[in-house]
């Protein structure tokens, strides 16, 4: 792949003109998709999912208990074991990650966090990076976040450059340290202004597994040496029936 | 106001003192609050199943050792009360209750029935801190509900909270990660319960108690995770510009453009690494 790479007196020019791209942007109103196809599932985050506690199974969190009347004031969310630890997670990382459609199939890396508590992205733009505070593929629950590169400074077009191109339908597979593949289906691209962009929902581990991919895009803006935009791209885990997960 | 009837009822001092201070409420939550209680007497201690009630209502239905149950309930003033298995309010007199326990809309609260220092039963309201951490970061509270003296509660061999006793707790904030916990006699190397491995998983709260008894040789650990507490990462900054296009009538300010092109260069100069 090779792609241009502009001049810096072009560069230069851009500063004005992104200026007054991004303008435009921010006009069209904070937590609106700048482009979205297709649809996320819904996740809950915060007090709402505050009550929940992880190791009880969905029946405890509806049914009343026994002898609690439907006219009871108070509801059962969960009911467990408390006598057992959280003990640490031993299911394997992911190590790959291909996407066929765009001709896509590169190792992943572990990220964390910068100085700005941003996530790291891999340096080397032909890799990507799974962040280690998200769930891991076939872990059941949550968000497995992956990062990538759209292009770098001077290594020009990134392992992500072509995430805007997905579609829904697209299959992605990860494959993981022990070997497992897990295949995911696309459900929605979206592309968000950096402010807007709901990073605690992206990264909860609540909710259905999923797998979310992130890069920039939209125009660079030479003044912060940012992408204006965030690229994400959702797809939900399909079963060897071809099913997608449970989007609950 | 909390009363005691048959058995000993301590409140820890922090519940007393935040429930009605609380500033960081969800507007949205306002008139639920979400409750867990804790079965903290061990078995043999003539709780070995009972029932929960508050204000007159059933709350917890057939409650045994070990076991946390968690309810939602409208924001009020409760008076909780613990009937041995079977009985009611109407025909028996509770084993334990506390009287005019407020319960503000949005706050996460735990119940334990658990045994005092000195191996009586006990009731003990803890107010949890739910408020969101930073990415990375991971809450570990720990709370003494046992019937045993004061201890040292240590992490990966170090002490994190010192000479903890019966009812109260420590809070700490600290990295999402892998740890060995152990809990010792205060001031001593003398290991009571662990070391055991234990994962403080990202934006959770882990509440680990201290419970049963010394005398007993029961003392054991139980835990309470409150999830997704995160508040995410800052962003992701996954580009670094050379493959942007530029619009043709970008061209148009090529010559006032000029003027930012030293600036720029520097920048990127120095973010090269």
């Amino acid at each position: 792949m090779t792609r241009p790479r502009p001049a810096l007196l072009v560069l230069g020019a851009g500063a004005l003109a992104l200026g007054i791209g991004t303008v435009g942007i921010a006009m069209a109103g904070s937590g609106v998709h700048v482009e979205a196809v297709g649809t996320r599932p819904a996740v809950a985050t915060g007090a709402a999912a505050a009550g929940v506690v992880p190791g009880a199974t969905p029946s405890d969190a509806t049914a009343p208990a026994a002898g609690q009347d439907s006219a009871s004031p108070y509801r059962t969310l969960t009911r467990k074991d408390a006598t057992t630890l959280p003990r640490p997670d031993r299911t394997p990382r992911p190590t790959q990650i291909r996407i066929p459609t765009i001709d896509i199939s590169i190792a992943v890396d572990v990220v964390g966090l910068d100085d700005r508590n941003q996530v790291e992205v891999p340096y080397d733009v032909a890799r990507a990076g799974w962040y280690r505070f998200s769930a891991k593929p076939g872990s059941g629950t949550g968000s497995t976040v992956i990062v990538g590169h759209v292009d770098g400074v001077d290594q020009g077009a990134g392992a992500f450059y072509d995430l805007r191109q997905l579609r829904p339908g697209d299959t992605v597979t990860i494959t993981r340290a022990d070997d497992r593949r897990i295949t995911y289906e696309v459900v929605a691209r979206e592309t968000f202004a950096k402010s807007d962009v709901p990073l605690r929902e992206l990264f909860s581990r609540s909710g259905p597994e999923r797998l979310t991919l992130i890069t920039c895009g939209g125009p660079f803006d030479p003044a912060s040496l940012e992408y204006t935009d965030n690229i994400v791209v959702t797809a939900l885990p399909v079963d060897s029936d071809g099913n997608l997960g449970e989007t609950r | 106001m909390i009363r005691l009837t048959r058995g000993r009822v301590g409140i820890a001092a922090a519940a007393l003192a935040l429930p009605l201070g609380l500033a960081a409420v969800p507007a949205q939550a306002a008139e639920m609050a979400t409750v867990s209680v804790l079965h903290a007497i061990p078995e043999g201690a003539g709780a070995d199943v009972v029932d929960v009630f508050a204000n007159g209502d059933l709350l917890i239905d057939n409650f045994t050792p070990g076991t946390l149950e968690t309810v939602e309930v409208p924001a009020g003033t409760y008076d909780l009360a613990v009937f041995g298995d079977g009985q009611t309010p109407d025909d028996a007199e509770p084993v334990l209750a506390a009287e005019a326990v407020e319960v503000p809309g949005g706050v996460n609260a735990t119940v334990t029935a658990n045994l005092d220092a000195d191996g009586a039963p006990a009731l003990n309201v803890f107010v949890n801190d739910i408020s969101t951490m930073a990415a990375g970061e991971a809450r570990l509270i720990v709370r003494h509900i046992a019937a045993a003296p004061a201890v040292d509660v240590l992490a990966d061999g170090t002490v994190i909270f010192a000479d903890v006793t019966n009812p109260n707790e420590g809070a700490v904030v600290v990295p999402a990660g892998d740890y060995e916990a152990s809990v010792n006699l205060a001031g001593t190397d003398t290991t009571v319960l662990g070391p055991a491995p234990v994962m403080l998983e990202e934006g959770t709260v882990t509440i680990a108690y201290a419970w049963g008894s010394a005398e007993e040789e029961n003392l054991a650990l139980a835990t309470q995770v409150i999830t997704d507490l995160s508040s995410g990462p800052e962003g992701v900054p996954a580009g670094g510009g050379s493959t942007t296009q530029l619009p043709v009538w970008a061209f148009g300010f090529a010559a006032l453009g000029a003027l930012a092109i030293a600036g720029a260069g520097a920048r990127l100069a120095a973010s090269r690494r």
